[in-house]
């Protein structure tokens, strides 16, 4: 049964020895245009470049229009590359015909064959490879019984929901077990608690099979939850790639800064530059120290963009008052979400500002607007950020 | 069986289309009504005008494709038609199925206009019933600039087959057995069953050199894509337009003629009418009028005398009187028409 | 239960007034002549058409094999040319599927107003009577046709081909006329082919002809099959096509129905004809159906299971 298993997986590749420590995937500048029916040209890849360990969890996160649709096909193999390279396993895979590729995708519409069962759905690509019958009911059986599908082998497309539908679609990629599995934005289609219950359990398919996942989200809740990174592209460009907390904490520039999690950007001026660290003054006059940051050296009067987390705002008291940044201003709206409010803070000299306030913190009273409130972020909180976004 | 007499441009096929068309003359705030159900392109227009006119009468005209359709409507109850032009075999069978009317026609004195030797349906030796209204003979039409020598008859036509050159027989089982018959001297209507299998296996000796059976076979003589057809006498239409390319002939070892005679109905709705018009055709000058346009043969002897120089003088249309002793006319034959219509499939699928 | 009991009773009202003008519709100008059929060719021929209300077995005598008086009798040929109209009629739904198929494929795949414009081109030989079609046909097959003449013109061939009047000829004319029957129901099916199926099929490891063989065929057999039953039954029962461009030398069922109706002046013998014709396509259907319900019913029975994963 083994022998059959491994044919499987060699006619999906000429079988290269993996080695555990080399990514299983390799993107090397990819580059993609479109043309539009109009003409015009559309850079979806734009030298793009992202490796994918062993048994990871790699989440592409854009807004839609981004490229990362585009560069999951480039993987899969439903289009073409203009230039660059794909590697699976040190192999170059970027001139191989999709159905040669050692890598399964599931669908956005799951696009699950309606004149198959279950069963057979999941039997595709072992039927295609002329696998064993034996060995393919046995497999099936298997992979129905991980999705939580035994039994449901006889049904027809047709009779199963969405969320059925969607574990189907999981079985039948799975069961040639690929190195690589492709999800195509799988979750959009769901309801919010459904979707919830299918990331828990489809991070914990990862875990149990270990297959390097590649998933394609524009949730960026989503992308933070299941991954073990995260590259965030945008217009047609890697933008930042690393491990959530990185991506939050210290997004690289404007765009990663504004698409993961919420922010608040203030533009600043640089007063001051030494191995210490520099200063910053913000439009409003006031003047910000930081410890140095390693990676870029500011010389004096460039311009700079300075994050501040809503999370980190905190009401501005007399013992708070090192360093840091400080706001007064009224309040516009509350929203109670549970642990803590979300408040908007109208100001003077940098319009509205977000700030989450822990519900149990003391405000003096309830936040309601019209209320005069004066924030402070603390210098460890903030985030000096150079660019709009890569290659702008 | 014929189609539509005059050009005989439709098939089968397409009879039922042709009965879609109807042609309605009528003058103003007209009286009375006339409902004729003719063949295709088998009456000039101009005799239906003129009638119209003179009588005050409103004229319609539906047209068919063969006999037995004409029949088949009639038996199933289409009542509103006053006139139908039956073959003369066709007269027969009309007449003992009782669906004629006594016209009187006959003791008409104008009824002396007309050559007695038309009136051949056995049923009406007095002509007490219909008129005889039209004739004409079914011969060969032939590409003069593709065929070495004139074709004369039937064995030149079968010799230019032979020598690789197309020709076309009439989709029709009496009229093609019936070259067989004249061939083997023996007689178009027999029901021999010998005589029958015989005639037809003369056409199955030659049908691999018959391109095909069928009636639109014209435009393809005229280019010369096939270079002879069984076809009828109107055939002169398109010689007269095309002198140097067509000709048509009267087979020398004899050939088939065909006769419609005109008749009323018994569930005429306008006897009155129907009857006028009968009388009205016996007119030496609407018998001219209608073959200047048909090209075909009258019985109405003074007409003879008001027709175009080119037509009366046509051997084709007006055979001199031996020529007339060769042709023979087919009878109803009852029963025994199956005989003919089992010979046509043997026939038909000897052409497979 | 009362409650139920009125609905049910107003459902089948209301279905009652749904269908109850299509049954009777399809009663009167559907079974009606059905029914007459049947009993006609059971019936004596009458003399000069119509028939004689006396019980005759002889009109399915002559076809299968009992019949042997002076008018009747047996004959296979009356088998062979049905078996000939049979394989002619499957040519023609062969050749216009050939041609329909990957057409419907590529013009699903054009911007929104082209498709239609092909739609529309596709359906317009309609606006033209058939016999106006055939003629042209009938022209452009001829030894001096224009095909012919193209073809010796580029020196294809030195000597006109053999074109018209022949079993050739009446399988393109069928196809001719037939293509738009078959194109529209394989364009149906091909057109809601998603194309995410296509691409599903070749991630899961299959190349262009497993693909083909096992995601759009199957997917779109239904739009096949209903072309090819919608193109098969008229070119089966055809008579205008062989009479007009076979040259009546082809003879197909349908023009010894229309001879038995009327030169044959034989309406039973025609009418046995008509039944047997019917009864071979009834069947085919038949079979066709069965084909199509069988994996339905097989899956209706399955357990209902619920369960995460694990």
């Amino acid at each position: 049964m083994e022998a059959t298993s491994a044919m499987v997986a060699s006619r999906k590749t000429q079988e290269t020895e993996a080695d555990p420590d080399h990514p299983v995937l390799e993107i090397r500048h990819a580059k993609k245009r479109f043309a539009t029916p109009e003409g015009q040209e559309v850079v979806a890849l734009d030298d793009v470049s992202i490796t994918v360990a062993r048994n990871e969890f790699l989440t592409l996160l854009g807004p839609s229009g981004c490229g990362k649709t585009t560069l999951l096909r480039v993987v899969s193999g439903f289009e073409d590359l203009d230039g660059g390279e794909i590697l699976i396993d040190r192999q170059d895979i970027a001139r191989q015909p999709a159905y040669r590729r050692p890598v399964n995708t599931v669908f956005q519409t799951y696009a699950l064959f309606p004149h198959l069962s279950v069963a057979r759905n999941v039997a595709y690509s072992l039927e295609v490879a002329r696998v064993d019958p034996a060995e393919i009911r046995r497999r099936v059986g298997e992979m129905l019984e991980l999705v939580g599908l035994a039994g449901f082998g006889d049904r027809r497309i047709n009779q199963l929901s969405g969320g059925q539908q969607q574990r189907v679609a999981l079985a039948r990629a799975l069961v040639a077990r690929p190195k690589i599995l492709l999800l195509d934005e799988p979750l959009s289609a769901l309801d919010k608690g459904l979707r919830d219950k299918m990331q828990q359990e489809l991070k914990a398919l990862q875990h149990e099979l270990g297959i390097s996942f590649v998933f394609v989200t524009h949730d960026q809740e989503e992308a933070l939850t299941m991954s073990d990174r995260v590259a965030v592209l945008g217009h047609g460009k890697l933008q930042q790639i690393g491990r959530p907390q990185e991506l939050y904490r210290a997004p690289r520039n404007v765009f990663v800064a504004r698409f993961v999690g919420e922010s608040n950007l203030f533009p600043a001026t640089v007063t001051q530059s030494d191995p210490a660290g520099i200063a910053l003054r913000l439009s409003d006059g006031q003047e910000v120290r930081l410890p140095a940051s390693t990676g870029n050296v500011l010389m004096v009067g460039a311009k700079v963009r300075l994050m501040a987390r809503p999370e980190d705002a905190r009401p501005a008291t007399g013992k708070n008052n090192a360093g840091g940044l400080r706001f007064q201003g009224r309040i516009k709206q509350v929203f109670f979400v549970g642990a803590h409010y979300k408040i908007l803070v109208h100001t003077q000299a940098h319009g509205t500002l977000k700030a989450s306030l822990p519900a149990g913190e003391d405000l003096g009273s309830t936040p309601a607007p019209g209320q005069a409130v004066e924030l402070h972020f603390p210098p460890a909180t903030l985030h000096v950020l150079l660019d709009e976004e890569a290659g702008r | 069986m014929q189609k539509s007499r005059k050009t005989a441009r439709t098939s089968a096929a397409t009879s039922a289309l042709a009965m879609a068309l109807a042609v309605v003359v009528a003058p103003a705030a007209a009286e009375g009504r006339l409902n004729l159900y003719n063949w295709g392109d088998y009456i000039n227009p101009e005799v239906l005008q003129r009638f119209s006119e003179e009588f005050d009468v409103e004229v319609t005209l539906d047209t068919y494709g063969t006999n037995e359709e004409m029949l088949a409507k009639i038996q199933a109850g289409a009542t509103g038609y006053d006139i139908v032009f039956p073959s003369v075999w066709m007269h027969d069978v009309m007449f003992n199925l009782g669906l004629l009317a006594k016209t009187g026609i006959g003791s008409h004195p104008d009824f002396k206009n007309i050559d007695q030797t038309f009136i051949r349906a056995k049923t009406d030796p007095q002509a007490e019933y219909c008129l005889p209204y039209a004739w004409g003979s079914v011969g060969i039409v032939y590409n003069k600039k593709v065929v070495d020598t004139p074709i004369k008859g039937w064995a030149d036509l079968f010799a230019v087959a032979e020598a690789g050159k197309k020709v076309i027989l009439l989709d029709d089982p009496r009229e093609t057995i019936g070259i067989g018959h004249i061939m083997n001297g023996t007689s178009v209507n027999s029901v021999d069953e010998e005589e029958v299998v015989k005639a037809t296996d003369y056409i199955i000796e030659r049908i691999g050199d018959v391109s095909a059976f069928t009636y639109d076979s014209i435009p393809l003589v005229q280019s010369g894509d096939v270079a002879a057809a069984h076809w009828y006498v109107g055939a002169n239409i398109f010689v007269s337009q095309m002198p140097d390319i067509l000709e048509y002939v009267i087979p020398e070892e004899g050939a088939t003629i065909y006769q419609e005679d005109m008749c009323v109905l018994e569930s005429a709705p306008n006897r009155e009418n129907a009857i006028k018009f009968l009388e009205f055709y016996l007119r030496p000058e609407i018998a001219a009028l209608n073959v200047a346009q048909q090209m075909n043969g009258t019985p109405n002897i003074p007409a003879l005398e008001l027709i175009p120089e080119e037509i009366a003088n046509n051997e084709t249309i007006y055979p001199p009187q031996e020529v007339m002793e060769r042709l023979q006319i087919f009878h109803d034959l009852g029963e025994d028409i199956r005989l003919y219509a089992r010979e046509w499939r043997r026939l038909k699928t000897a052409a497979q | 239960m009362m409650v139920r009991g009125t609905l049910k009773w107003r459902q089948a009202i209301a279905l009652l007034g749904l269908l109850g003008g299509p049954t009777l519709f399809l009663g009167v100008f559907f079974l009606g002549p059905l029914v007459i059929m049947l009993i006609y060719s059971w019936l004596e021929p009458g003399l000069y058409g119509g028939v004689v209300w006396n019980f005759y077995h002889l009109n399915y005598g002559r076809i299968f094999g009992w019949a042997n008086t002076r008018y009747e009798q047996f004959d296979p040929a009356y088998l062979r040319i049905f078996a000939r109209s049979i394989w002619l009629a499957l040519c023609t739904v062969g050749l216009s599927l050939a041609i329909c198929y990957p057409a419907a494929f590529w013009i699903s795949r054009q911007p929104e107003w082209r498709k239609n414009l092909f739609i529309f081109l596709i359906t317009l030989p309609f606006f033209v009577s058939l016999i106006v079609r055939l003629f042209a046909w009938v022209l452009l097959l001829r030894p001096t046709g224009f095909i012919n003449q193209a073809l010796m013109g580029l020196g294809i061939v030195d000597q006109p081909l053999e074109m018209i009047f022949t079993g050739f000829a009446v399988v393109l004319g069928m196809v001719y006329i037939f293509i738009p029957f078959m194109f529209l129901p394989v364009y149906a099916s091909v057109e809601k082919l998603d194309m995410a199926m296509v691409e599903a099929s070749f991630d899961l490891g299959a190349g262009r002809w497993q693909t083909f063989r096992r995601v759009i065929l199957p997917m779109t057999l239904p739009g096949v099959i209903g072309g090819s039953i919608i193109v098969f039954i008229p070119s089966l029962g055809n008579f205008i096509v062989p009479s007009l461009l076979g040259g009546a030398k082809v003879m197909m069922i349908g023009n010894l129905i229309e001879q038995q109706f009327l030169s044959a002046r034989n309406w039973p013998f025609g009418a046995a004809l008509s039944m047997v014709v019917m009864a071979t396509v009834l069947v085919l259907l038949l079979v066709y159906v069965r084909q199509m319900t069988r994996e339905d019913r097989a899956v209706a029975a399955a357990p209902e299971p619920t369960g995460d994963m694990r």
